[in-house]
């Protein structure tokens, strides 16, 4: 796509995740290596119940908005709304835009979560079943994945195309390709993408477990939870699931020269495919043909990319298909590459707009945060930054994300 | 291209669109779960077993024990059949699959929920957190007809299906793929939903003095005087849409141009809608397809049938069409198919593509004339034939999302 002026790029962001709700603060601790993985403490956790580690978000209850105050997080239950709604108004904020009534037809929301907030609809569920109570009235609005671009659109003003568009875990990757996307085609001047999701219920953590994805430690072991997400390491076991969001607001480059707006980092292309192969496991050739969508529409070569920053899960399979596709597309060259995950876990839906965040500070500050707990897989034989964060001046980076039931999601950024 | 659905009025589109001519109502006191609210006449998909339609093996239907997933298989199936699409890798790696939902796949995480209360964790199935995300429905259609191309699922409540529209015709437009399934799907009939609804009050209460006591067809009455809620109604509709060059190389018939898409957010409330972001999406989308309001031959309407949402929507048409409004047909076929929520849109654009085709539009049923509506013809009761080659189908979501479609016959 070149640099034309309908390109994107990016104004501002913000992240909240288990390393810090400031994202100064998380940038450093990624940057010093450090885990934000610890005891899973949403929920009384009984003996039996077989997954003991997460990464939650610390409460961000005491700050000072006014959709933290305990009348609006009564009726809005689920935790995706307050997080959703802090991370926009810091990303608007960062961005030196304000949303007159001029730019508000004109700004689109993409923001998305992969499940929503389903406490809300477990809590009726519950209310109902053991006290044959009814619902709250909130109970469909919190269910409702929709609800949070409908939060930030009244939060915010902005008027344009809205839409949530969910693909499991690259849903974060996918809001900001559709935002771009609605930029290009001229439906909009600004998009405000991103992903929200707070996954820490009881249900799904056990559904994540029966289906062989999470990690658990095995009977009689006592790992530290810091030492359990292990994306590309031998000894890789699953992921730790998360707790986080991400806002990125895009705006069309000639927007943001017209406004004189700061911008760093432009999304340069994309690609999506869908594998048509199984319901978890990833698929070589649609993964392989996603980064090369990618880097074609970019109208770059594989050669050009100076960093990776993977979607590294660290199950066993899913690792090696992305290594594969990596080395599919990059031949023995494959720049370094870096999987966020092992530090933050993976905040499903919203991981691939935190660490599309993280790619961001990366290019804007010249460092590639460490990929931690690596130990290498002599079946993966490529350059993952490891020990301290690595200097490295990056023009273009390749930022991957892949969903279960086969949605993939590449973007590739641009230094500007 | 093509299209498919699955509704209250039939297990697949033919039926659907027979019955909608015929008039009839889809409408039944609840059979898919019990519920003391009296909320309780809905709109199901009459004979749908995902097992003895022939397409799925019983243990495959005990996994995707979330309904939305094999009930979007088989209408995708259904749609391509119909567009006359024989999928091949070359065709699939070009060909997006964009089916939205409100509510995603509800029912398996109550399920779930019940057996880890009952059994405990381990119980807990494999298959739950594909049952349960957005874009599986999608992915399953992908797994068993061997499309590759994007896909995702986009959520715009009750105008998802115009989203999925809306994208798909663009991405083609942009010359991204060539084929795109769009979509939306809902199977919102479990007691949480059917409560949450009902305490909303957005759904009709039926009392032993309703009309619908005893007939319940005649629950929905969009622009009727005793309008008193929408009939939730669990459904499925698929349309195919194509490049134009793409369906000329392989001899397809098109049935209907996506000419013109108009899309607002209400920056509002989160549930009532804003007349002003409502008139300019239907102004977007009329602008968009380079005609102007007295193009319009006719119009589908949102219509859901609740008391306020009916006056502001007819509000939002007298500002855009003006005196013209008289002339113009305007009809809900929620007043047959209750609310589908995701799936409406896209189920209520093939309806009046295939009228379109006919040269007929499809009536509001139940009609019981309101003073306010005296302005409008709703189509009462009866489909009435009316050659047109333009048609505008408004979609409306909870959260403020607005989508409105301009078809052009061919």
């Amino acid at each position: 796509m070149g640099t034309s002026n309908r390109q994107s790029v990016i104004l501002g962001y913000d992240a909240v995740c288990p390393l810090g709700t400031r994202l100064p603060d998380a940038w450093e601790k990624a940057l010093t290596a450090q885990s934000g993985i610890g005891p899973l403490t949403r929920f009384p956790l009984d003996d039996n119940f077989p997954v003991r580690i997460a990464g939650q978000v610390e409460s961000i209850d005491d700050l000072d908005y006014p959709f933290l105050k305990p009348r609006e997080r009564a009726k809005w239950t689920s935790p995706i709304f307050k997080h959703a709604m802090l991370t926009v108004s810091r990303a608007i904020a960062q961005s030196g835009m304000e949303i007159t009534p001029e730019i508000a037809p004109r700004t689109a929301i993409t923001y998305s979560s992969a499940l929503g907030g389903l406490d809300a609809a477990l809590d009726a569920d519950r209310r109902l079943a053991t006290e044959n109570r009814l619902p709250k009235p909130f109970t469909n609005p919190n269910a409702c994945i929709n609800m949070v671009g409908g939060k930030v659109s009244i939060l915010t003003g902005a008027t344009g195309p809205i839409t949530a568009t969910i693909s499991a875990c690259a849903t974060g990757a996918t809001s900001m390709i559709i935002g771009a996307m609605f930029i290009e085609q001229g439906l909009c001047d600004v998009a405000i993408c991103g992903a929200v999701d707070f996954a820490l219920v009881p249900t799904i953590i056990a559904g994540f477990y029966t289906m062989n994805g999470t990690f658990y430690p095995k009977p009689g072991e006592d790992v530290s939870p810091q030492a359990a997400s292990r994306p590309f390491s031998k000894n890789r076991r699953g992921f730790v699931v998360s707790e986080g969001a991400g806002a990125v607001i895009l705006a069309a480059r000639e927007f943001a020269q017209s406004w004189g707006l700061k911008y760093q980092v432009a999304l340069a292309g994309w690609g999506m495919t869908s594998d048509a192969h199984h319901v978890v496991a990833p698929h070589l050739p649609t993964v392989t043909r996603c980064m090369e969508l990618a880097l074609g529409h970019a109208g770059i070569a594989p050669e050009d990319i100076s960093s990776i920053n993977a979607h590294a899960t660290a199950t066993p399979v899913g690792d090696k298909v992305e290594y594969d596709a990596l080395s599919a597309v990059f031949g023995n060259k494959i720049p370094p590459v870096t999987a966020n995950k092992s530090m933050i876990g993976h905040a499903m839906g919203a991981s691939s707009a935190i660490e599309t965040i993280f790619a961001v500070q990366g290019m804007i500050d010249g460092q590639i945060p460490p990929t931690i707990n690596y130990d290498p897989d002599p079946d993966m034989n490529f350059d993952c930054v490891t020990g301290d964060a690595r200097c490295l001046d990056q023009p273009y980076v390749l930022k991957n994300a892949f969903g279960f039931g086969g949605c993939n999601a590449c973007m590739v950024l641009q230094k500007c | 291209m093509g299209y498919g659905a699955a509704t209250p009025l039939g297990a697949t589109f033919d039926l659907t669109f027979e019955n909608a001519v015929a008039g009839k109502a889809g409408f039944r006191r609840i059979t898919r779960c019990e519920t003391k609210s009296l909320s309780n006449v809905v709109g199901e998909i009459p004979d749908w077993d995902p097992v003895a339609s022939g397409m799925f093996e019983k243990k495959e239907a005990h996994n995707w024990n979330a309904a939305f997933v094999l009930l979007t298989v088989a209408v995708c199936r259904e749609a391509l059949a119909h567009a006359g699409i024989v999928m091949d890798p070359d065709i699939g790696r070009r060909t997006a699959c964009l089916i939205g939902s409100a509510l995603n796949g509800m029912d398996a995480f109550k399920i779930a929920s019940e057996k880890y209360a009952d059994a405990g964790p381990l119980r807990v199935s494999p298959y739950l957190l594909p049952n349960l995300c957005g874009n599986m429905p999608a992915s399953k259609a992908g797994i068993d007809l061997g499309f590759t191309g994007p896909l995702f699922s986009p959520q715009g409540a009750c105008a998802s299906g115009n989203h999925a529209i809306g994208m798909g015709a663009r991405m083609i437009r942009d010359g991204d793929v060539d084929v795109v399934l769009a979509g939306g799907v809902d199977t919102p009939l479990v007691p949480e939903i059917v409560q949450g609804f009902a305490n909303m009050g957005a759904t009709i209460k039926v009392n032993p003095e309703d009309r619908a006591y005893e007939d319940p067809g005649q629950a929905s009455r969009p622009f009727s005087s005793d309008r008193k809620g929408m009939v939730l109604s669990e459904g499925c509709g698929v349309v195919v849409l194509a490049a134009e060059e793409v369906a000329r190389a392989h001899g397809l018939k098109p049935r209907a141009e996506v000419a013109g898409v108009g899309w607002t957010s209400d920056a509002f409330h989160f549930t009532s809608p804003n007349l002003e972001t409502i008139v300019r999406a239907m102004h977007q989308a009329i602008d968009d397809a380079q005609i102007a309001p007295r193009d319009i031959q006719y119009i589908n309407a949102h219509g859901t049938s609740t008391f306020k949402g009916d006056t502001s929507e007819a509000d939002c048409l007298r500002q855009v069409f003006g005196h013209h409004l008289g002339q113009i047909p305007v009809s809900s076929n929620k007043s047959q198919l209750g609310h589908t929520l995701g799936a409406a849109a896209a189920i209520e654009a093939a309806l009046s593509i295939e009228a379109m085709q006919m040269g007929m539009v499809l009536p509001t049923i139940n009609h019981k004339p309101a003073p306010e509506f005296d302005d409008l013809d709703v189509v009462p009761d009866t489909f009435r034939a009316h050659p047109h080659d333009f048609l505008l189908s408004n979609a409306y979501g909870f959260g403020g999302t607005n989508c409105c479609i301009v078809f052009k016959g061919m």
